[in-house]
């Protein structure tokens, strides 16, 4: 039974990061019709002669339901806390079939916005996630864990040629006029027009597809003191004097240093620094790179959590500093050639889908400004870069005044006008 | 003033954050509570005034210092809680939701100094009403347990077990010489006029030797598990097939019959699910259709042994680790439908599987489950596979803390039961006594 309105629920769907990011129908009923379509596509594939063996992540995943009642009961209440006019999903038997078919499901372009999903897996878990089961199971480590594995299986497909197909001129096709528009793809590098799939060799080949030099260029060249973003993105906040340990959970969600970066010798470096932090859109460039030149010092990806949101009856759906702290990441640590500017860190994090974080450049790499540092594969993200205290005269760019007091992201703030940020162009100026 | 030697926590507490949180409605948190297993099963009083006194106390008692040793389980929970950013929310919020007058513990520290507090002390008989301070860990989590962010991190697989290892240290600590000193003749001693009553301790049982120091009881536990004096739980129908006896002191409490495999057992219809009950045992088919029967051990003058039910071999045993700090979620619904929680407590919370062929038919198999629901939550065992078991034997015992029992029986094995649990309504009805060694049902014997 679910125990929010229909109202609240709208609103919930219309503050959540996929929906804000484009990713995910502008309306709710849409986003339904979606998953009755998926429903159908799942009965129909169960009809085919020759029947796939279900992933052997998906089938841990019934192991581990069945294993826990603990598990057990979460999953029950969430799948029951779906309203009967959204509800698509019956029992668990039907969740793991629905995931199954997703690890083997390349996204298709949608020229209408209101009905567009790119995200298969967050469209399928949207209603769920709206009750506390839905919001606590995706916190509960053996259903992380297992779904976890499940996106690994999922990202080996879309990264496989069989996944490619997708990669067309036709309506719903990635190579279409249209989505060619959207995605501004005259910035990007196609590696052959005349080849099938103009030569990617998968659809996320495509999706962290490379960007011409000439779209991006590194402002203040040679100038140690600009500091350039390093990544695409909607500005989403600027915070100064950043503690050690904060309570990100809380009403304006403060940043928690020790949350974000773990144990780290370079923690005490940032404690009353800078977060800078700007989140991707569907046609944003899903690659970043160095806000500095330096040698990188330090390079991990931290596994965390996938689609859990912070939700707060204060100020709804507020997650974007929330998933710095918890959400699957990287860490950077460049430590910059001008001593003034000390160590910055670079914290690419996934939101959502496969959330896949390859971190290109290695530690004893000597980076300069503008050079790669890694890539996303498909799904959402958003990024945080860290400054320590000293570094920073003045930032150069201010996310929307309104925020982020309203608590929200931006582009669900009401009268907030987003501002973009392109990559390698100046954010700061360095003491 | 003495403070403890080594923080649990590397963090800076001063925090910037406001004291934004919303709290659990106080009368919302008292409906839940009069209809929960603990307080129905008498391990927690009704009244909050009693739990709340107890915490006051643990809070002086952390403020004032007199503690300088970190439980080793203790700071591995601290470590646990800030391991994981969202843990940590998890169980600050939780701290925070207890509503106001009942908040005695504000930060992660101080819970850890709280629990660190329990596992160096044994529980006083403080008086025969203030059944609160017989259950301290109880006690200090009552309002947790029941704060939605306490009801989803205390079921995190990480919390529980941590949790878990930290009970297995409190239960070292009370098997060991250190807990005697509550085993004493003073007003808050368990071997005060008052206490020896409540424990019927001169009628029922056997003390080592009452002119010794705590009577020649080497612990608290050991004290907690005595002995029962020769001919107080004769043995029924010895050699009978037919006769089926309790293996346990206790009031029957819940009899369900045609048990499914798989059952919503967390629904306020507290259905048990035999696939979870069982632990997935290669027996649990033979019950499916069956009847399961689970009654209470009572605090005070109850045994806490317990003994086979009929003659028979044990074809399988085992302990399993469960959740201690759980509970259904269904609780809170419904205050007039009977008790909550006991097909979640013998689906999910510690306990042990003893199953005992019978070798005759439709008898068959019986499992027997001993439940361990607070505290230390320990069930040990003095039989294994292969060991024949006759009506009577001691099976194994409970160490210190709240305990349930149940039977698992195969279709068509019961003709009839000569103890009944209330029916609907039952929360208003006097429960039926078992004792142990003495018949309670009728088998069926071709």
């Amino acid at each position: 039974m679910s125990t929010r309105s229909d109202v609240d629920r709208d609103a919930r769907y219309q503050q959540l990061y996929g929906t804000v990011g484009g990713y995910l129908p502008a309306d709710r009923n849409a986003l339904h019709q979606w998953n009755l379509g998926l429903k159908a596509a799942v009965a129909r594939s169960k009809q085919g002669p020759v029947r796939r063996p279900r992933d052997p992540a998906v089938v841990a995943l019934e192991h581990a339901i069945a294993d826990s009642a603990v598990l057990r009961m979460l999953v029950a209440e969430m799948l029951d806390g779906v309203p009967p006019d959204k509800r698509v999903i019956d029992d668990v038997s039907e969740l793991l079939d629905h995931l199954d078919h997703i690890t083997r499901l390349a996204p298709h372009w949608e020229a209408n916005s209101a009905k567009r999903n790119f995200f298969p897996m967050s469209a399928l878990f949207a209603e769920m996630m709206m009750d506390r089961a839905g919001e606590e199971i995706f916190r509960h480590a053996p259903f992380n864990d297992a779904i976890r594995a499940i996106l690994r299986s999922w990202c080996r497909y879309l990264s496989s040629a069989d996944s490619r197909h997708v990669l067309n001129q036709e309506e719903h096709g990635w190579l279409s006029p249209a989505a060619y528009a959207y995605n501004e793809l005259q910035d990007f590098v196609i590696p052959d027009v005349n080849a099938p799939h103009w030569g990617w060799q998968s659809y996320n080949a495509f999706f962290h597809r490379e960007i011409k030099s000439s779209a991006r260029p590194i402002a203040g060249p040679g100038d140690s003191k600009v500091i350039v973003a390093p990544n695409d993105g909607t500005l989403y906040r600027i915070a100064q004097n950043v503690r050690a340990t904060d309570r990100f959970w809380l009403k304006g969600e403060p940043y928690s240093l020790r949350d974000m970066l773990g144990e780290t010798e370079y923690l005490n470096r940032f404690v009353g620094g800078y977060v800078y932090q700007s989140y991707l859109s569907g046609a944003d460039y899903h690659r970043w790179h160095s806000p500095v030149d330096g040698v990188v010092r330090d390079a991990v990806v931290v596994e965390g959590l996938m689609f859990s949101n912070l939700v707060n009856d204060i100020t709804g759906v507020a997650s974007q500093a929330y998933y710095t702290a918890v959400n699957t990441r990287g860490l950077t640590f460049i430590e910059a050639d001008d001593p003034a500017i000390g160590v910055v860190c670079v914290m690419p994090i996934g939101i959502t889908e496969v959330s896949s974080i390859t971190l290109t450049a290695r530690p004893g790499d000597h980076v300069k400004k503008g050079d790669q540092l890694g890539y996303f594969g498909f799904g959402g993200s958003t990024i945080a870069a860290v400054f320590e205290k000293s570094a920073i005269d003045r930032f150069l760019v201010q996310p929307p005044p309104d925020y982020p007091a309203a608590g929200r992201q931006p582009a669900a703030a009401p009268g907030a006008t987003p501002v973009q940020v392109l990559v390698n162009s100046a954010i700061a100026r360095a003491r | 003033m003495t403070h403890l030697a080594t923080p649990p926590t590397s963090h800076d507490t001063g925090y910037l954050g406001s004291s934004e949180h919303s709290t659990v409605d106080v009368e919302a948190i008292k409906r839940a509570h009069a209809n929960r297993l603990v307080v129905k099963r008498g391990a927690l009083p009704a009244d909050f005034t009693p739990i709340n006194d107890y915490q006051k106390h643990v809070k002086l008692e952390i403020t004032q210092g007199g503690l300088t040793d970190w439980n080793p389980e203790v700071v591995a929970l601290g470590r646990v809680i800030d391991r994981e950013p969202f843990i940590r929310m998890y169980f600050e919020q939780m701290l925070q939701e207890v509503p106001d007058g009942y908040r005695h513990f504000e930060s992660v520290e101080e819970a850890l100094k709280a629990f660190n507090y329990v596992v160096h002390t044994a529980p006083i008989f403080k008086d025969s009403s203030s059944i609160a301070w017989q259950f301290p860990l109880s006690s200090l989590m009552n309002f947790w347990m029941m704060t939605p962010s306490g009801k989803a991190v205390l079921r995190m697989p990480q919390i529980n077990s941590q949790i878990n290892r930290m009970m297995k240290s409190w239960c070292d600590y009370l098997n060991s010489p250190d807990s005697l000193y509550v085993l004493n003749a003073g007003p808050e001693g368990w071997l005060c006029e008052a206490a020896i009553k409540y424990n019927n301790l001169n009628v029922d049982y056997v003390a080592p030797d009452p002119s010794a120091p705590h009577w020649g009881w080497k612990s608290y536990n050991d004290f907690f598990h005595r002995d029962i004096k020769p001919g107080m739980r004769p043995v029924s129908g010895a050699g009978d097939a037919t006769v089926i006896n309790s293996p346990n002191d206790g009031v029957a409490w819940a009899l369900q019959e045609d048990c499914k495999a798989d059952d919503a057992f967390w629904l306020k219809s507290q259905r048990y699910s035999l696939t979870d009950m069982l632990n997935n045992s290669r027996f649990t088919e033979r019950f499916i259709g069956g009847t399961v029967y689970q009654t209470f051990v009572n605090g005070g003058a109850d045994w806490h042994r317990f003994t086979a039910p009929i003659d028979g071999t044990v074809i399988e045993s085992q302990t399993i680790a469960g959740y201690a700090w759980t509970e259904s979620d269904a609780v809170p619904l419904d205050p007039e439908s009977g008790p909550y929680s006991q097909g979640w407590a013998a689906g999910v919370a510690t306990r042990a599987l003893i199953f005992i062929d019978s070798g005759v038919k439709p008898l068959g198999t019986v499992c027997v489950v001993p439940i361990g629901l607070t505290e230390v939550s320990s069930v040990e065992l003095f039989v294994k596979e292969g060991d024949t078991v006759k009506k009577g034997d001691e099976m194994g015992w409970f160490s210190f803390g709240g305990s349930s029992f149940a039977m698992v029986f195969e279709p068509g094995a019961i003709s009839k039961f000569l103890v009944l649990p209330p029916k609907h309504g039952r929360n208003s009805q006097p429960l039926d006594t078992l004792r142990t060694n003495k018949q309670f049902a009728v088998a069926n014997v071709k």
